[in-house]
């Protein structure tokens, strides 16, 4: 694909982002209610963590500073990833309803149909909250410039990683029958660990969780690489983001080989 | 036996075969829904995996807190909250909160009225197909990990007879019937506003925390504890608290706050699904 098609395509894809946006903002109260609740469901997370630290200290040299940015960077990779990208999480559902064919027989990017099929607007919210802890981070840990800098940046490639593990768990469903909890769960083994510390993996466990199921590069690594300013680090975690967004795409050319239209009948989405 | 008598009794063995038969269609559904769970072992073994991760996890980090603290804290021991962590996420694994998801839907898109021109009770309905399926989800996950943490770290130190199964089993019961009222009330907000989910999420996270989910309740300062052992949140997942020392003393007190939640929401979706129930048409089509 020449960079002329891989921009239209891109633009496509906005467009219909766009248009799911207007679509879910329509209802304005809705809109809002879900935005301001997943606000107020996110910070749960920060008081258990308070909890923990305040019984604990210190874990691995990962204290309170740390866990704010830890849990910044979880939520506003989530955020960003299914704002706009919901419809990966939903694609093991679709190809078991037999809903698939809509977005085969589209004459786009099937990455990018599949991507942006849905749009959660809760995640919004997720990203605000994201966006008010690395703000908590900032005004607290009194990071330099070229901190800020990694710190923010470092979430481009970090929703890649996510957007794309969460495909890779849905394409199971082209595999085995009936497997939309079983990609759920595929995808909740992968974010589960992503939650603490990412001190606490060391040696060949830190090594699946970076490299095979790459829990920690979403988060817990990153904070490491903006405390530390690691530089090399943070190239791999770029590569990181491209490449597990190239495996993807080709995971997803495969199993789509194997998908047998069940010609629904039925209303179109 | 004068007619007024008699028409009591006539009633009342209406009800009574009323009763009878509704509970008699919630077994049915319940066992229906358990095996069809049971039949689906690749999900089962997914719902292991992700169980056994996350204890995994918060087994690494708590012997890292432990060893670093060097002693019990809050009277709590390694073994302990490890435990009480596990149980609660194979509680998590029954799904039982998502009855949430399955009202939620039924009013959202319209389907509810199917269901309720049907000759059973819907939240009874909704009620056993979430049980049953749960249960079967819980079984594997119950034996599996209770085999590992047994083996690895063993059962903590108490008094575990006969007596203390059954209170267990109570308590756990009792926490279970909570997160199905609970939920469903949130659910049945759905008739009013338009989407109830973010009530759900808000719920859900006082749960998890008050629940003690990745911080066992005991190492909560005593106001957060006050507030965990006193509300519905807490109240749903006392079972974390059966290997806690002083779970015989508490016993009685925290059965007594489970049943008097249990009342609670018990009017609450009495009068509650009464009035949704009456804005609700039934189009057929």
């Amino acid at each position: 694909m020449n960079t002329k098609k891989i921009l239209e395509e891109l633009k496509v894809a906005w467009l219909i982002s766009k248009m799911n946006y207007r679509n879910e903002a329509e209802l304005k109260t809705s809109f809002m209610v879900q935005v301001i609740g997943m606000v107020v469901n996110d910070a749960a997370f920060l008081f258990v963590w308070l909890f923990f630290f305040s019984a604990f200290g210190t874990i691995n040299n990962w204290s309170y500073n740390e866990t704010i940015a830890l849990q910044g960077y979880i939520a506003l990779t989530f955020g960003l990833a299914f704002s706009f990208g919901d419809g990966a999480r939903y694609l093991a559902e679709r190809v078991h309803n037999g809903i698939f064919d809509n977005l085969l027989l589209r004459p786009k990017n099937l990455y990018l149909s599949i991507v942006t099929s849905n749009m959660q607007i809760s995640a919004l919210g997720d990203v605000l909250y994201g966006l008010i802890l690395f703000g908590i981070y900032i005004f607290v840990a009194h990071p330099s410039f070229l901190q800020i800098f990694l710190l923010l940046t470092m979430a481009i490639p970090t929703t890649l990683i996510f957007l794309n593990i969460a495909i890779i768990c849905s394409l199971v469903a082209f595999f085995v029958p009936d497997a939309d909890k079983l990609s759920k769960n595929l995808f909740e083994v992968f974010f589960s660990p992503s939650f603490y510390p990412s001190s606490l993996y060391t040696g060949a466990i830190r090594f699946v969780f970076f490299f095979i199921i790459p829990a920690i590069a979403i988060g817990g690594v990153p904070v490491e690489i903006v405390r530390d300013v690691n530089i090399p680090m943070y190239l791999v975690i770029w590569a990181l983001g491209i490449g597990w967004t190239i495996l993807a795409s080709f995971l997803l050319k495969l199993a789509v080989k194997r998908y047998e239209s069940s010609n629904l009948i039925g209303a179109r989405e | 036996m004068t007619h007024h008598s008699r028409m009591s009794l006539a009633t009342y063995m209406n009800t009574d075969s009323r009763f009878l038969a509704q509970a008699y269609s919630f077994f049915g559904i319940l066992k229906v829904s358990m095996v069809d769970c049971l039949a689906h072992p690749k999900r089962i073994l997914s719902n292991f995996l992700v169980l056994f991760v996350r204890v995994g996890v918060m087994f690494a980090l708590y012997a890292y807190a432990f060893k670093y603290v060097g002693r019990n804290v809050n009277g709590i021991s390694f073994e302990i909250a490890i435990w009480s962590i596990a149980i609660y996420f194979i509680i998590l694994a029954t799904y039982l909160r998502y009855i949430f998801v399955d009202i939620n839907t039924d009013v959202v898109s319209g389907k509810i009225e199917t269901i309720v021109t049907k000759p059973v009770n819907y939240l009874l309905y909704r009620y056993a197909l979430k049980l049953g399926a749960g249960l079967g989800d819980m079984l594997f996950v119950l034996i599996a990990v209770s085999l590992i943490l047994g083996l690895t770290i063993g059962i903590p130190a108490g008094t575990h007879d006969l007596l203390w199964v059954l209170e267990v089993i109570l308590i756990t019961v009792l926490g279970m019937v909570i997160t199905l009222l609970m939920y469903s009330l949130i659910a049945l907000g759905s008739f009013w506003i338009d989407n109830a989910r973010p009530f759900f999420w808000i719920v859900d996270k006082l749960v998890l925390v008050l629940g003690g989910s990745y911080v066992p309740i005991a190492l909560f300062p005593i106001a957060i504890k006050l507030f965990a052992i006193y509300s519905p949140f807490g109240a749903s997942m006392f079972a974390t608290y059966i290997f806690n020392p002083d779970f015989a003393e508490k016993f009685v007190t925290l059965v007594g706050v489970q049943v008097m939640w249990i009342l609670v929401f018990l009017i609450l979706i009495k009068f509650v699904f009464g009035r949704a129930m009456k804005r609700l048409s039934v189009n057929g089509g």
